[in-house]
């Protein structure tokens, strides 16, 4: 019975504190999922990238560049799109036009 | 019997050409030249002449029908619209306008119009033409290819921000649009298989000479001149929209929502969001697509203001000076272009020219945070001579700038304009 008990348990827990771990964070500030995984969260997803990379507090940095002012922390809607144009180099390179 | 009958043919044509002629002549367009002097007991109105891109036709009506009802100085705007390119080269070369332009009438004049409501037309001196007093254009001057060298009669400056969309019919189920996408879709055609985007003939793009075509360009590394799509046809930007309202039409009366996509101005859209959506974008090495207002039903315009939206462009706006004094050679045109400039002006006008501006959908220079040298360019921090970016959030939406009064001043640095606290 304790046995069985501690199997649901465990998993739950864990479950709750990372809901609550990502609810503090906030909506963009702690992580980061990347253009691979849908907006639902669904998919083959779970690279997390650490809350650094997911976007940039521009009051600490001194003089930003184009690539962190575009993906600055905001408040604002974001949609992630799982995207794969079939043309796209495999380095994520554009092919010349035709 | 032969006078009887070329009588009787002579009074039918007469009679026939007067029938004719009756409509226009019951109801003939005035000259632009005559609606300085109103008919009607409205006080006289200065005249202004001016050549813009089709996606100022908001801010014209509005800023036309205020500035004719304009007490302190009055105004009538002159207009008619073209290319950016177009109107860069007419102002630098005086060309003049052939054709009829239009304005807006006083509230005395048509008590019932309402900027939904078309401009009325007027003419010009026939031959000649009218020369003009503004031009403007809403894409940087460096991106037109084949204008003249700017003369020195010539005053640039640099007006409210300009922004570029992708819209799609309300019954599309698509949402967002990637750097790499979009690309694909107006550099290749079908060839860049972008699903759902694939149908050449559904992909409704402007001609070279116009900003949106022009921006958009910029903005996804495909050449104007290289631009896939058309205007219902698919012939390439040759055959590409002459005007916005061509490709609200197209997206709008859709056979195949899913596949139509066109290139609006983000004002455009504004006036048109009761049956168009429009896709957030993703610029190339950013980790999401944003919308330009913060939310898809917003009007607040954040992420153009501090750049999570890329796709956009100062407008700019040009009148006659001497070369040698600098001086405007029509003051009144500098005075309408300082009011859309931002700057104040003098006498005072009946009515706040930066909510005007706002409420069509463009950004004023001083509630942009961000700024760029070019189009598609590099963006980078900026901070506008006297911030009005809580004024501006509380004309279009609602702000949490601190209010103040003389009573109540702002703390720390913040400076009171408007009774709000501005950060600069």
């Amino acid at each position: 019975m304790t046995l069985k008990m501690l199997l649901i348990c465990l998993p739950l827990a864990a479950g709750l504190g990372c809901g609550d771990n990502l609810d503090g964070v906030g909506k963009d500030a702690g992580t980061h999922v990347d253009s691979s995984v849908p907006k639902d969260g669904s998919g083959s997803g779970s690279n997390i990238i650490p809350p650094d990379a997911s976007c940039f507090d521009l009051s600490t940095i001194t003089s930003p560049t184009n690539n962190q002012i575009i993906n600055a922390c905001t408040d604002s809607d974001k949609i992630f799109k799982d995207s794969h144009p079939p043309l796209l180099g495999s380095d994520g390179s554009l092919p010349p036009l035709p | 019997m032969t006078r009887l009958a070329a009588c009787t043919i002579g009074a039918a044509a007469l009679i026939g050409s007067l029938l004719t002629a009756a409509p226009a002549f019951a109801d003939p367009l005035p000259t632009c030249a005559s609606l300085a002097n109103p008919p009607l007991a409205q006080p006289a109105s200065e005249l202004v002449y001016i050549q813009a891109g089709d996606t100022q036709t908001n801010l014209l009506k509005q800023l036309g029908r205020k500035l004719r009802d304009n007490t302190a100085k009055p105004i009538t705007l002159v207009f008619f619209t073209s290319g950016s390119c177009t109107n860069i080269t007419a102002m630098y070369t005086q060309v003049p306008v052939t054709v009829n332009m239009t304005y807006i009438p006083s509230l005395l004049e048509d008590p019932l119009w309402t900027p939904s409501s078309a401009p009325l037309n007027c003419t010009v001196p026939t031959p000649g033409g009218q020369p003009l007093d503004v031009g403007n254009s809403a894409v940087f001057t460096a991106s037109c290819t084949g204008i003249p060298a700017k003369p020195e009669t010539v005053k640039l400056t640099t007006g409210p921000i300009q922004a570029y969309v992708l819209g799609v019919p309300e019954s599309s189920s698509q949402t967002a649009i990637t750097y790499e996408e979009a690309y694909f879709v107006f550099g290749y055609g079908a060839a860049g298989m972008i699903d759902p985007w694939v149908k050449v003939s559904n992909l409704w793009i402007r001609t070279v000479s116009k900003s949106t075509l022009l921006t958009w360009a910029a903005n996804i590394s495909v050449p104007a001149n290289k631009f896939q799509g058309g205007c219902g046809s698919g012939g390439g930007a040759g055959s590409g929209c002459g005007a916005s309202a061509q490709v609200v039409a197209g997206l709008q009366n859709n056979a195949d929502p899913e596949s139509a996509i066109g290139l609006l101005g983000d004002e455009v859209y504004d006036a048109d969001r009761a049956f168009l959506n429009i896709l957030a974008f993703r610029a190339k090495g950013q980790y999401a697509a944003y919308y330009p207002d913060k939310t898809a039903s917003s009007r607040d315009k954040q992420n153009i203001r501090d750049g999570h939206y890329t796709v956009w462009s100062p407008t700019v706006w040009m009148y006659n000076i001497n070369a040698a004094t600098q001086a405007p050679t029509n003051p009144t045109a500098k005075y309408v272009v300082d009011m859309i400039d931002g700057v104040p002006v003098s006498p005072a006008p009946s009515f706040e020219p930066d909510t005007v501006v706002a409420g069509v959908g463009l950004v004023p220079d001083c509630a942009m945070h961000v700024a760029r040298e070019f189009d598609g360019g590099p963006l980078s921090l900026y901070t506008p001579p006297a911030s009005c970016t809580c004024t501006y959030e509380k004309t279009v939406a609602t702000t949490s700038c601190a209010t103040c009064s003389v009573a109540t001043p702002c703390a720390g640095t913040a400076v009171c304009r408007n009774n709000l606290c501005e950060a600069n």
